[in-house]
């Protein structure tokens, strides 16, 4: 690709980094990263004697991580409220960035990675992030970070266990590393999820013990879960005022089918090497069966634009899934109504965990349906056979590079 | 581009393709009732048939004379084969149909030949750059006017700066200049429309800035194509667009404020100039003003102080969108080639974008106090409306404009390095 293309790609993403971050960072002060808020609110209580689940924000937002997120947010509580909440804003964008690199290098799919970065920021996941101070794009990150770049090391599942002790829902990666053939790095990701845990308890034994007795279990604890940003299954049943016996059982026998055939699909992805395809599948899976699944821990199905999609004919079917994921995860189309609408980005998710088709890497073309040239390579049944190769070449569609052009 | 002659003739140069462009003409309306059933019977698609037939012939339109018909030939004939392909269902054909049609229809023309080709990128970044070439404008003019107010003479000064940055902007800009001037008047008008929602011109509805625009307009326009073969006439066209923009955007201010139109032509220096430069016209010595939706009262001030403020607003961002405009029509060698240096454009459209956002929150209007301003137009301190930066999504399409801007301007500084 041209030097002059590549930065020049990047410029749309970029500024629409810098009026989200804005948008952000000048909410009302009462409400500005309210999530933020809630981390060192909770450890500014923990450092003045009370528990870390006591603290309830003016928002009415309770502290719902595991005692080990207290003992990682502790350190924050020192840095000045305007510094952090601009610091935390900007390190988030940097996070999505080097995502988006990873992930668009290592896409069995190939994309126009500065395109699949516009594609983030814009979608609903990404701002909600941002606009909250929330920390789920940087487990997705490290989550990513362990399966695709710390693949060949003794590390891997290090990470996702680190990911698992801030917030449970990564946990659902660590049988999908077991059924891909990944064993060692499942229980090595098991392994520092415990040590963790551990850790926390002996640091903060009243609130573990707490946490781990009653608060894990007391999902009403997680903010207003009949509202239309839950779109977990659990979050669906409610709407639907079923009741609790029978949408318990619902959860666990329709999530819990779901999550098995999205396990095995991304356990067969792995094996043949597309681990980013197995990172969504499953991603896809822990927000059907999650019991809360906010918009912002759903940037994994904004990810499922990199899925290879197996097409009817000619690769046009991929334009239209991007065209239909870009519209389900930019577009507040939740707002639309019942009973569609409002639970449409958890038909996405039961779509891409359980039902659209996948084909082979080969398959693959850019995201408006072109036919992508390759490179010669041996099948891709190995990322790290691809590992230097810039997925962005998939943008080239054989039109004239204007790149020598300097007009306004 | 001159209209396509008769199909066939040697004239368009179709020679033997003529005929079958006939044909396939034809089948659009020539073979009638056969057609239609034989459309029909294909699976009920004759209805979206003739929609992207009629997406194909206007993109065919669009088509030099010589390969129009042609091209018209080859879209039909692969819209009949998505139509008739035996191996796909109806809704596969149809959605076919429609994304050919479709994306045909929305293809940028071809080129003429020699010309550079025209991407639906430059058709959404040329406008945006204009804009933001406008703003930038306005802002620097109110920048101006604000030196004028605090440094006396060195408001001068900082007008000469503005302009000369203006012109080397314009200068280092491969832009066609009367395209961009034409997309600048536009600009010019919606944001002095839209920033003056918070009151501060009693003169500033339409009957005031269409004139002053559309005289700016045409006229600079002119002055920028005459440019590259009459220099000097170009130049004087272009000074004479300002003058008479002046003039056209001052004509309502002068009849409500009863002012005689002999002072016209000193209209436009005037405006450029701080407050209290000249007085003329009725005196209002109780200073009460009740023009339009300014109704408030002040110091005692001259009829010409409302009129000389209130052309400001407008004359002053286009004086400098003129020295834009006239440096590129008049840059005519070749640029000299720049050292290698880095490409800049992410990072500076991040920092445009953030000056941008910064100076909105500067800028906020401090609000249409009919006291305020009514300062602010008798010592020319404040000019141009930023109305639309009140709000945060006025801001954030502003910084957008400003970012882009500023990665264009760095990428034109990167590209010369090749040139």
């Amino acid at each position: 690709m041209h030097p002059e293309k590549v930065s020049e790609d990047w410029v749309p993403a970029a500024l629409v980094a810098v009026v989200t971050a804005y948008a952000a960072l000048t909410r009302p002060a009462a409400i500005r990263l309210s999530d933020l808020g809630v981390y060192l609110g909770a450890v500014d209580g923990l450092r003045h004697g009370a528990g870390l689940y006591d603290f309830i924000s003016a928002g009415h937002a309770p502290f719902t991580y595991p005692p080990f997120a207290g003992l990682l947010f502790w350190p924050l509580i020192w840095v000045p409220t305007w510094p952090l909440q601009v610091g935390w804003t900007l390190g988030s964008l940097v996070v999505v960035w080097w995502l988006v690199r990873l992930l668009g290098r290592k896409a069995s799919r190939a994309v126009a990675v500065p395109m699949l970065g516009l594609g983030l920021l814009l979608s609903a996941p990404v701002s909600s992030n941002l606009r909250f101070g929330q920390v789920s794009v940087l487990l997705i990150a490290l989550v990513a970070a362990d399966v695709l770049a710390l693949r060949t090391t003794r590390c891997q599942g290090v990470l996702i266990g680190l990911a698992a002790a801030i917030k449970l829902t990564p946990l659902i990666f660590v049988p999908m590393l077991w059924l891909a053939g990944r064993r060692r790095a499942a229980l090595t990701a098991a392994a520092t999820f415990a040590g963790c845990a551990l850790s926390a308890a002996l640091v903060l034994p009243a609130d573990s013990w707490r946490y781990w007795s009653t608060e894990v279990a007391h999902v009403s604890r997680l903010g207003y879960i009949t509202s239309v940003g839950n779109q977990s299954l659990n979050g669906a049943l409610l709407r639907l005022q079923v009741p609790a016996a029978p949408r318990i059982a619902a959860v666990l026998l329709i999530g819990g089918t779901i999550a098995a055939v999205a396990l095995c699909r991304a356990a067969r992805l792995g094996r043949r090497g597309d681990w980013v395809s197995a990172l969504v599948v499953t991603g896809a899976a822990s927000i059907v069966l999650s019991p809360v699944s906010w918009t912002h821990h759903q940037v994994w199905l904004v990810l499922a634009i990199l899925l290879p999609v197996r097409t009817a004919w000619h690769g046009r079917t991929r334009g239209l899934w991007t065209a239909m994921v870009l519209v389900v995860m930019v577009l507040p189309v939740t707002a639309l109504g019942p009973p569609l609408w409002s639970n449409a980005r958890l038909l996405l998710a039961i779509v891409v965990a359980a039902l659209v088709p996948l084909g082979k890497p080969e398959d693959a073309a850019d995201p408006t349906g072109r036919p992508v040239r390759r490179p010669a390579q041996p099948a891709l049944a190995d990322d790290d056979q691809v590992g230097g190769h810039d997925r962005s070449l998939g943008r080239a569609s054989g039109k004239p590079d204007h790149a020598g052009r300097a007009g306004l | 581009m001159k209209r396509r002659g008769p199909i066939g003739s040697p004239r368009n140069g179709l020679g033997g393709l003529g005929g079958l462009a006939r044909i396939a003409r034809s089948g659009l309306g020539g073979l009638g009732g056969l057609d239609r059933i034989a459309r029909s019977g294909l699976g009920g698609l004759g209805g979206l048939d003739r929609i992207a037939r009629v997406g194909l012939n206007a993109a065919a339109r669009r088509w030099p004379q010589d390969l129009s018909e042609t091209m018209r030939y080859e879209w039909s004939a692969e819209l009949d084969a998505i139509r008739d392909d035996p191996a796909s269902s109806r809704p596969v054909r149809a959605y076919r149909m429609v994304a050919f049609a479709g994306s045909i229809a929305l293809s940028p023309a071809v080129e003429e030949a020699g010309a550079e080709p025209v991407t639906w990128r430059d058709r959404v970044i040329r406008p945006a750059s204009a804009a933001g070439l406008t703003l930038l404008a306005a802002a620097l003019f109110n920048a101006v006017h604000e030196a004028d107010h605090r440094a006396g003479p060195g408001g001068a000064l900082a007008l000469a700066a503005a302009a000369l940055l203006m012109a080397a902007i314009g200068y280092r800009c491969r832009v066609d200049a009367v395209r961009t001037t034409v997309l600048m008047g536009a600009s010019m008008f919606a944001f002095l429309m839209a920033g003056n929602q918070v009151a501060v011109m009693p003169f500033m509805g339409w009957i005031d800035i269409l004139p002053a625009v559309a005289v700016w307009t045409a006229l600079t326009a002119a002055g920028a194509a005459l440019a590259a073969r009459r220099r000097a006439l170009g130049i004087l066209t272009a000074v004479a667009a300002i003058e008479l923009a002046a003039v056209a955007g001052s004509l309502h201010a002068a009849h409500v404020l009863g002012l005689g139109f002999g002072s016209a032509p000193a209209w436009f220096p005037l405006a450029l100039a701080p407050g209290g430069t000249a007085d003329f016209g009725p005196y209002f010595a109780d200073g009460t003003a009740a023009f339009g939706r300014l109704q408030g009262s002040g110091p005692a001030f001259h009829a010409s102080e409302i009129l000389l403020g209130n052309a400001s607003a407008m004359v002053g961002p286009m004086l400098l969108c003129t020295m834009f405009a006239m440096a590129s029509a008049l840059r005519r060698a070749p640029r000299p080639p720049l050292a290698s240096r880095p490409d800049l454009r992410v990072p500076l459209g991040v920092a445009g974008a953030v000056a941008v956002l910064i100076a909105g929150e500067l800028m906020r209007p401090s609000g249409d106090a009919a006291g305020a301003a009514l300062h602010r137009l008798i010592d020319n301190s404040n000019v141009f409306g930023f109305g639309f930066l009140a709000d945060t999504p006025g801001r954030v399409a502003v910084a957008l404009l400003g970012g882009l801007l500023a990665a264009r301007l760095g990428e034109t500084a990167h590209l010369r390095r090749d040139s």
